[in-house]
């Protein structure tokens, strides 16, 4: 564990409780904890139905992205990869506009997430056949571009072939990303695939640490690049994918993130995993807090502040990494 | 003891051979100094050597499993890749990843840095030196994996001339203590004055293999270098002049 990340952890649990007392149903702190642990009475439903879950997907959507960007820098090492680069929250999000426009998401409660999924399955098979057994970093690069341009179109298609205005709308707004009206139910479809994505993800410290070399340089030192890509590439599939089939596409937070705390870990990929995997959970609850205190009322996406966040802060590192090549 | 034998490794790329059946060894102490134009084969013959590439033929160190090629050999690309801004001491910390023993790792480290003349940079960020002091970090780093064979890819590539000399005094020590070497070298005279062995290649294939005076050969020099050249074996080192291309 590196300085920060204490830190981290305190500014998490802040967070986590900040996402678990606002909201609409305005109570006292005291209260509402009791209210979290009983359950009773219209408070304890809202705190163990709506906050609680809210809250823990904000954890869950901020942890894989965290984690999965810092991981992908680390392995492509470059500070402008994020999860997105190889297609499998593009993917996932087909998965659930498919399911949306034909009407499938409406058959029972799990079938929007397993939809999601699944598509997010087939783009790890078809990204992994695409850039070979053999394959370096370039070729994972090349293969997550042609899944997202990919899945890109065939959502385009989606929307184009939508049924109805209605239909249009509900997708559109489900791609904008959101925590709102989401259960335990969600969380529970969710926490298994995270949790094995970001245990898979967690491992491959010290072979991140290695290709901070080059391939050639982490090869000759005992790491297996086949195996470090494969489970770098089912390890993020199986985080980003389960959150976005739960919350909808979330942009930024593995681009910024693992850029904003590099510097605090000494620039090492191993700590940076941790370090990132906080620092999105907080991001995440944070934009979520600011969506409710913003429009207390209204349905602000939390995708679109977190890219009106993320933007600024981007076009910032930008400035600043000129700044130093000039 | 033989610390690396290469017999008959070959690399095709598509159907053209770029190492044609090579056989080597690299025994301790040897410090095989690998000569030869641009494009002979010297880097695809260490790569495949390392079981970095496919190859037919047998290598010693690339029939091992990963971990244990680890132990056994410390590679230096040519092409010199330092992705973030680590200090100087993480960059060469990361040589221990496969050896790693907390109460070993510190001593290694700073004798690495110690025999590069880095102990005064160890907390400078390593992105931040210039090109010459890069390629002493790198270094260190393949030296802090303490493996018993070395080999480098051009390492005295942009270095000046008084690291270029005490890089080669570094690898000359590490054979002299019973390590073996082998490193690519374009610089023909420094390669002469430092290397025990020279190993000359020419279109994938070992064409000569001997102590210097044996290698460079006036034949050698017209009929793969294209040039002729003066050497002489002195006193205080080998003299090596290219005069003219043929």
């Amino acid at each position: 564990m590196n300085k920060i990340s204490p830190i981290l952890i305190a500014v998490l649990i802040l967070c986590f409780a900040g996402s678990l007392m606002i909201g609409q149903a305005d109570a006292p702190v005291g209260q509402s904890l009791r209210a979290l642990i009983t359950g009773d009475g219209p408070l304890g439903r809202v705190m163990q139905d709506i906050r609680l879950p809210r809250a823990l997907l904000g954890v869950m959507v901020g942890v894989s992205l965290g984690l999965s960007g810092a991981a992908m820098q680390g392995y492509l090492r470059n500070p402008l990869a994020e999860p997105g680069i190889i297609g499998i929250s593009g993917a996932a999000s087909l998965g659930a506009v498919v399911s949306l426009q034909t009407g499938f998401a409406t058959l029972f409660w799990l079938a929007l997430p397993a939809s999601a999924l699944s598509a997010a399955l087939v783009a790890v098979l078809l990204i992994l056949t695409l850039a070979g057994p053999r394959g370096g970093s370039l070729t994972l690069i090349l293969a997550g571009i042609a899944v997202s341009a990919l899945a890109g179109a065939m959502t385009s298609l989606a929307l184009n072939l939508s049924p109805n205005p209605y239909a249009t709308y509900e997708i559109v707004f489900w791609m904008m990303g959101s925590l709102a009206d989401r259960s335990m139910d969600h969380v529970w479809v969710a926490l298994p695939f995270c949790l094995i994505g970001w245990a898979m993800i967690a491992s491959l410290g010290p072979a991140l640490n290695a290709l901070s070399l080059g391939e050639d340089t982490a090869a000759s030192m005992g790491i297996n690049l086949a195996r470090t890509r494969m489970i770098l590439v089912i390890g993020v599939a199986a985080s980003v994918g389960a959150v976005t089939a739960v919350s909808g596409s979330i942009g930024f937070v593995g681009l910024i993130v693992p850029h904003v705390l590099r510097n605090f870990v000494r620039a090492r990929p191993s700590s940076l995993l941790y370090a990132s995997a906080l620092g999105g959970g907080i991001m995440v609850l944070a934009a979520d807090i600011a969506v409710r205190l913003i429009l207390p009322s209204g349905d602000l996406k939390l995708g679109v502040v977190m890219a009106l966040i993320g933007a600024p802060l981007f076009l910032h590192l930008i400035y600043k990494t000129r700044g130093g090549l000039e | 003891m033989s610390l690396l034998s290469i017999n008959g490794l070959s690399v095709l790329r598509g159907e053209c051979p770029v190492v044609d059946h090579v056989s080597l060894d690299v025994a301790e102490g040897d410090f095989i100094g690998l000569i030869g134009p641009n494009g002979a084969g010297k880097t695809t013959l260490m790569r495949a050597a390392l079981g970095l590439l496919p190859h037919t033929g047998r290598s010693s160190v690339s029939s091992l499993a990963p971990r244990e090629r680890a132990k056994r050999a410390a590679w230096m690309p040519q092409h010199r890749e330092i992705a973030w801004a680590m200090s100087v001491r993480d960059v060469v910390a990361l040589g221990r990843l496969s050896k790693h023993q907390a109460d070993q790792d510190d001593a290694a480290i700073e004798t690495a840095l110690i025999r590069m003349g880095l102990q005064h940079f160890a907390h400078r960020i390593a992105t931040q030196l210039s090109g010459g002091e890069q390629a002493r970090v790198l270094i260190a780093r393949a030296l802090a994996q303490q493996t018993p064979l070395l080999l480098a890819d051009e390492p005295t590539a942009s270095l000046d001339p008084e690291s270029q000399l005490a890089t080669m005094d570094v690898f000359r020590g590490l054979a002299q203590e019973g390590h073996g070497v082998i490193a690519s070298i374009h610089d023909l005279g420094l390669a002469a004055r430092s290397c025990t062995k020279l190993a000359l290649m020419h279109q994938g294939k070992l064409l000569a293999f001997g102590t210097p005076t044996e290698v460079l050969t006036k034949e050698n020099l017209r009929n793969v270098f294209r040039i002729d050249a003066y050497y002489e074996m002195t006193a205080q080192g080998a003299i090596f002049q290219p005069l003219s291309v043929i």
